[in-house]
């Protein structure tokens, strides 16, 4: 072995080998054998580097701007969510299995493990501007008011109510120092472990109330399903670690000291996540509704310039200087009356929507409050999006989209929703760079699009994208899963302009109610939040 | 219903199978790791892979008949998943080619007895370096560390500190060649 080649082993290890150097190193492993025994062993010291260092949470906090330590944690918790027969096992196994890989864990790529998914009423004390639909790292969270779910990246939900003291752990932990939570970690989402001063509570996919008193008295009440419960132990390796005990749906416990070993029974007495639920406000903030756009003009042709209605705009429609005009609309748009069932209830008595077909290429609108995507903001878009087509007969090429892009710069950095022929829900950042959901999703039916987009004034800006089917209802807090995802790019782009497109149309395309906000519930109508409030807490995990 | 025990864990009561399969999954989870490390350079892949084979290895577990050829099984199901996984995204990522995670895999499942020999000898190993290199190094493997904010803490550049972990990395085998040459 040379050292040049012994270099690309290590290059190899480290993540940092460019593709160049990628080509000479299989040309060493394919034809050298100690190349490859030197590679398996040097695979074996960087394995157990990483498992040591993920139990040594004392030594990385000598360098603590780097240390995440145990706070966070790691896809390899994954494993339970993805072990059906965890759920069927012992408890203590469970427990000593979690704990273990929890221990071990990695934290995610972009450092964030939750999503605050509905705020009513909060005050908070740290950190201070929480903000709805925020992504949260690890790291202390203080509730002096007001109600507050969060999603962790595991699927587990959580509320918090009233004023409470938290530190979130991992993607699937969290310490609760003093208040009141209720955890809802249903099916895939189990393996949920809120640690109290008193005891480490593992959810096995039941839902749970946790009240830590200021004087670290603590109570668990299981709500529903079971959970598995022990004093807190998250320091090393936890084989030895005693056996957690088991508590069922309708018991409660009492540690009336945080040092105390065993807790007493006490009756059930904790209100359920739903329950709590329905005790909060739902009305869309004020403010928080950025553009709408009904559509409610009258049925018929409609000249573009014409078409300013609705709010927060600042101009009427106008189709892109790029389409060639039909010659039989001569630029028109044109408004039907629904005939379809529409996923938002109409403005007035019937629905609006904009005809598509017949050479309608793009219409693009400008609104009046920008997206920066240079500063920090949280923002949503939606709209009714139908498409119809013979399945199986969609010309390649064919696809109907929403857009956002900068006036200044129309066929610069954009951020598009696209359905292209496959069905495949895309998003687009730039020509070269689209995004695919594996999911399909039909056609011949009247859709909601939604987008999230989170900008971050330092780069790590995300959006995602969902199409809900007539037979889906959205719920009154975002959802646990998206149609696709893209996370950690950088755009510096101010976009002021919607677009709705078709391109190489074949079939026939609406658009109907579009809406930009800042609130998932501002551009969710809400007479189907209400509908959903059964349904919300209950959906899968990403 | 066949049950078996670890030879260390003797006991009397027989275990259920999950908690059997949990004690050898745990037991040799190194070696499993190290096997898949080599044919992986991301550790998210390998996480991944891991899954896979956990998942795999648990479903297929009544089918195993000697336990203590679980480490040996569970690294042909590796070799099987790291393969898939490669299909799958060979496409978008820098992943070794077929043949070569053929044959490191093939030549790893021979070596087991030899990794498991050398994950014991690390524990000496990483001991052994001065407290200041181990805490870097554990410090650049914990989980979440971003090695650029680790080098600028340290005013080096990101070069420099992968360089310096490589020759930790190397150090380390060192010392492990000569302690099971010692105990040969």
């Amino acid at each position: 072995m040379t050292q040049t080649e012994l270099d690309l082993i290590h290059r190899y290890l480290n993540g940092t080998i460019d593709e160049a150097h990628y080509v000479r190193l299989q040309a060493v492993l394919r034809d050298n054998p100690e190349a490859r025994r030197l590679l398996r062993a040097l695979s074996t010291v960087d394995a157990k580097l990483q498992d040591l260092a993920a139990a040594n949470p004392a030594t990385m906090q000598a360098f603590n701007a780097t240390a995440v330590s145990l706070r966070t944690i790691t896809d390899r918790i994954l494993w339970l969510r993805r072990l059906p027969w965890l759920v069927l096992a012992s408890a203590s196994m469970l427990m000593v299995a979690a704990i273990w890989m929890m221990g071990k864990a990695r934290s995610s790529h972009d450092g964030y493990i939750a999503t605050l998914v509905f705020a009513d009423a909060c005050e908070w004390q740290a950190p201070v501007g929480l903000r709805e639909g925020q992504r949260l790292a690890a790291g202390s969270l203080r509730l002096r008011r007001g109600m507050a779910v969060l999603r962790f990246d595991s699927g587990a939900t959580v509320v918090i109510n009233g004023e409470a003291e938290a530190e979130l752990r991992s993607r699937c932990s969290a310490l609760l120092q003093r208040g009141a939570a209720v955890v809802c970690a249903a099916n895939e989402s189990a393996g949920f472990i809120l640690q109290t001063p008193a005891s480490d509570v593992l959810d096995l996919g039941t839902e749970f109330a946790a009240k830590v008193e200021p004087s670290g008295a603590t109570e668990v009440h299981v709500l529903e399903g079971q959970i598995a419960y022990r004093k807190p132990s998250l320091h090393g390796r936890c084989d030895d670690e005693p056996a957690g005990e088991l508590l069922s749906a309708g018991q409660a416990v009492r540690y009336d000291h945080p040092e105390t070993h065993t807790p007493r029974n006490v009756a059930l007495n904790a209100t359920r996540f739903e329950q709590l639920l329905q005790q909060a406000k739902f009305e869309p903030h004020a403010g928080s509704l950025i553009a709408h756009e009904p559509f409610a003009y009258p049925a018929g042709k409609l000249p573009p310039l014409q078409g300013n209605g609705g709010t927060g705009w600042a101009g009427p429609w106008q189709r892109a200087p790029w389409c060639k005009v039909s010659k039989n609309l001569a630029g028109d748009l044109s408004i039907v009356v629904s005939p379809f069932k529409m996923p938002v209830p109409p403005s007035g008595e019937s629905a609006h929507i904009l005809e598509a077909f017949d050479g309608f290429q793009t219409v693009l609108r400008r609104f009046a409050r920008p997206i920066r995507m240079d500063r920090n903001g949280i923002y949503y878009m939606s709209g009714v999006v139908r498409w119809e087509a013979v399945p199986g007969q969609i010309v390649a090429g064919s696809q109907v989209r929403m857009m956002l892009r900068a006036s200044a710069d129309l066929m610069g950095e954009h951020l598009l929703l696209n359905l292209p022929s496959h069905l495949h829900p895309q998003i687009q950042r730039r020509p070269n760079e689209v995004y695919t959901s594996p999911s399909t999703v039909p056609v011949n039916e009247s859709q909601l699009w939604v987008a999230k987009i989170i900008a971050q004034q330092n780069g790590g800006d995300e959006m995602h994208f969902r199409i809900y089917g007539e037979d889906e209802t959205p719920g009154f807090i975002e959802p646990a899963t998206w149609h696709v995802s893209v996370r950690g790019f950088r755009s510096d782009a101010r976009l002021d302009t919607l677009g709705l497109s078709t391109y190489f149309g074949t079939g026939r395309y609406w658009f109907g109610d579009v809406r930009l906000g800042t609130h998932w519930r501002s551009v969710v109508p809400a007479p189907r939040m209400n509908a959903a409030k059964n349904v919300t807490h209950k959906e899968g995990n990403t | 219903m066949r049950t078996f025990v670890e030879p260390v864990n003797n006991t009397t009561a027989p275990h259920a199978p999950h908690e059997d399969f949990l004690r050898l999954f745990m037991r040799h989870e190194a070696e499993l790791r190290a096997f898949v490390r080599a044919c992986l350079p991301c550790a998210a892949d390998v996480d991944e892979v891991m899954q896979e084979v956990s998942v795999a290895a648990w479903r297929k577990f009544s089918t195993l008949t000697d336990p203590s050829m679980f480490a040996r099984w569970t690294c042909v199901i590796a070799r099987y998943e790291i393969l898939m996984f490669r299909r799958r995204h060979a496409r978008n990522r820098l992943i070794l080619d077929e043949d070569i995670i053929e044959k490191l895999a093939d030549e790893g499942i021979e070596e087991i007895p030899l990794r498991h020999a050398q994950l014991d000898a690390l524990d000496h190993c990483v001991a052994k370096l001065p407290r200041e290199r181990r805490d870097l190094v554990l410090a650049a493997y914990a989980p979440g560390t971003s090695i650029k904010d680790l080098a600028a803490q340290m005013n080096r550049t990101e070069g420099s500190l992968y360089q310096l972990l490589s020759r930790i990395r190397h150090e380390l085998l060192r010392c492990v060649e000569r302690t099971l040459a010692q105990g040969a």
